[in-house]
């Protein structure tokens, strides 16, 4: 018989999936259901965006741009709230515009979460819907809104709605905050470097380093990553909501990838060890 | 050849609409502005026309595997059912009608995460199995995930020394090397442009 297959590192280097897709299960679902209180600080990317929003003065327009599909929408979902609250909060118009599908009726359902302060459609907010064509629509909406957008997601002439009077092109924004699961390159092109417009960031964890650039050379003013980020903006505007209580699950499943990655590794090495 | 056929045509397209562009980024022409500001309009409305021709052509696809009994044929009629129900329900309910509603919020939206939530699941698996440490630049690897996942989570704050040092990471050597990717591929668009704009690049044309 061989020996070596009764060795505790041959038996765990053949490990059922099933245990450790169950570890996973478990330690995301701990945290939700009883959440453990870890400390959150405040990164500074996220500080900076929340300070720059917060010093937007009242009757300052602000454009929301979405790109992210239904798939990714949960990791930004607590963000965008937040913002969205903080935004409403301080008397700022709100322009949302979507460059997929999905986001027009996604952030319609968020909207439903906000507290919006008794703010009203289409003097104060606004959502614009989907237009097609990605970088080329950015480029025909931040050239001429009127030109590209006649009607709102809900049918209504733009020209029926006050809010939408007297924006014209990206220069009538003070700000732009990009909602994005994918590539900023498109909107920094044709927002910050042809007009100028300051921008911030609301994107996926998995996206932070791709940003990095534009942080540290100031082509976005701040940016607020995934569900960690948009907890810390909950925490910034003392609304904590869905964010701070799934970060703990965040920090239990960021462990265990780790935890296994390390013993994979020593399970390989002591194999290695005992084969020589 | 028909004219409709000649490569010429739609090469002289492009090379004017790119010249445009290009011409209103640094001056205003007033003239000029007005014809660009329509290409783009219209770019915008093929874009939008793109997304039907690109339905169409999942559908005849997927049509084609039902009437052939493909293999798991009855997965495309399984999509052909759900993309023509939520295309009658789009067009003559609107976006705003419940049954859509219903659809978007209690199939779509809880589809799509679980697709996505299950990737925790995949990579749980592949950290232990797949992440080996057989080389200086994969243990270097491995020292940067490990140090981007606990800035990423909570619990990284609290240990002391990881913020600083992940940050670091982030910061300094993943920044540059984003730095040196950002440059290549501005240069490289830079050139597949003017060879585009001059008509050597005809690789978006039809064979």
């Amino acid at each position: 018989m061989d020996e070596t297959k009764n060795k505790p590192s041959e038996k765990m280097a053949k490990l059922d999936a099933r245990i450790i897709y169950l570890a996973m299960f478990i330690a995301l679902l701990i945290p939700i259901l009883r959440p453990l209180g870890l400390p959150l600080p405040i990164s500074d990317m996220t500080r900076k965006a929340y300070e720059y929003v917060d010093s937007l003065p009242s009757g300052s327009k602000v454009l929301l741009a979405l790109h992210v599909s239904v798939g990714l929408w949960p990791e930004v979902e607590p963000g965008t709230i937040a913002i969205l609250s903080h935004l409403f909060s301080k008397s700022i118009k709100v322009v949302i515009i979507s460059w997929g599908a999905d986001e027009p009726v996604l952030v319609e359902s968020t909207l439903t979460k906000v507290d919006k302060m008794g703010k009203q459609y289409g003097v104060d907010w606004v959502n614009l819907g989907y237009y097609a064509g990605m970088e080329t629509a950015m480029a025909a909406f931040a050239k001429d809104v009127h030109g590209l957008v006649k009607r709102d997601f809900y049918g209504t002439p733009i020209e029926n709605l006050p809010i939408m009077k007297d924006i014209k092109s990206a220069k009538d924004f003070n700000l732009v905050i990009y909602d994005t699961a994918s590539d900023i390159a498109p909107m920094i092109r044709q927002f910050v470097a042809a007009y100028g417009i300051p921008m911030v960031a609301f994107c996926t964890i998995g996206w932070v380093p791709s940003f990095m650039p534009y942080l540290t050379a100031g082509q976005i003013v701040g940016m607020v990553p995934g569900i960690r980020g948009g907890a810390e903006y909950e925490l910034l505007i003392k609304r904590p909501g869905s964010g701070a209580t799934t970060t703990d699950a965040l920090s239990l499943g960021f462990i265990l990838l780790i935890v296994l990655s390390i013993l994979g590794n020593v399970i390989w090495y002591s194999r290695k060890i005992g084969m020589r | 050849m028909s004219i409709f056929k000649r490569r010429e045509i739609p090469v002289i397209i492009t090379a004017f609409s790119g010249f445009l562009m290009v011409i209103e980024y640094f001056f205003t022409i007033p003239l000029v502005a007005s014809i660009s500001t329509g290409i783009r309009e219209w770019a915008s409305l093929i874009a939008a026309f793109a997304v039907g021709l690109g339905a169409t052509n999942l559908g005849i696809i997927h049509a084609s595997r039902v009437r052939h009994r493909r293999e798991n044929w009855y997965l495309s009629a399984w999509l052909l059912f759900v993309m023509v129900l939520m295309i009658i329900v789009g067009i003559f309910g609107t976006t705003k009608h419940p049954l859509y509603d219903f659809l978007f919020a209690n199939v779509y939206s809880t589809v799509g995460p679980t697709m996505w939530g299950l990737l925790a699941f995949y990579l749980a698996s592949a950290s232990f199995r797949a992440l080996r440490v057989r080389s200086l630049e994969s243990l270097l690897l491995l020292i940067s995930a490990i140090l981007l996942m606990l800035l990423s989570a909570p619990i990284g704050g609290i240990i002391p020394g990881v913020t600083v040092v992940a940050n670091w990471v982030q910061n300094v050597p993943n920044t540059a090397g984003m730095r040196g990717i950002l440059l290549g591929t501005a240069l490289g668009a830079i050139g597949l442009s003017i060879r585009t704009l001059l008509g050597y690049e005809k690789g978006y044309l039809p064979e």
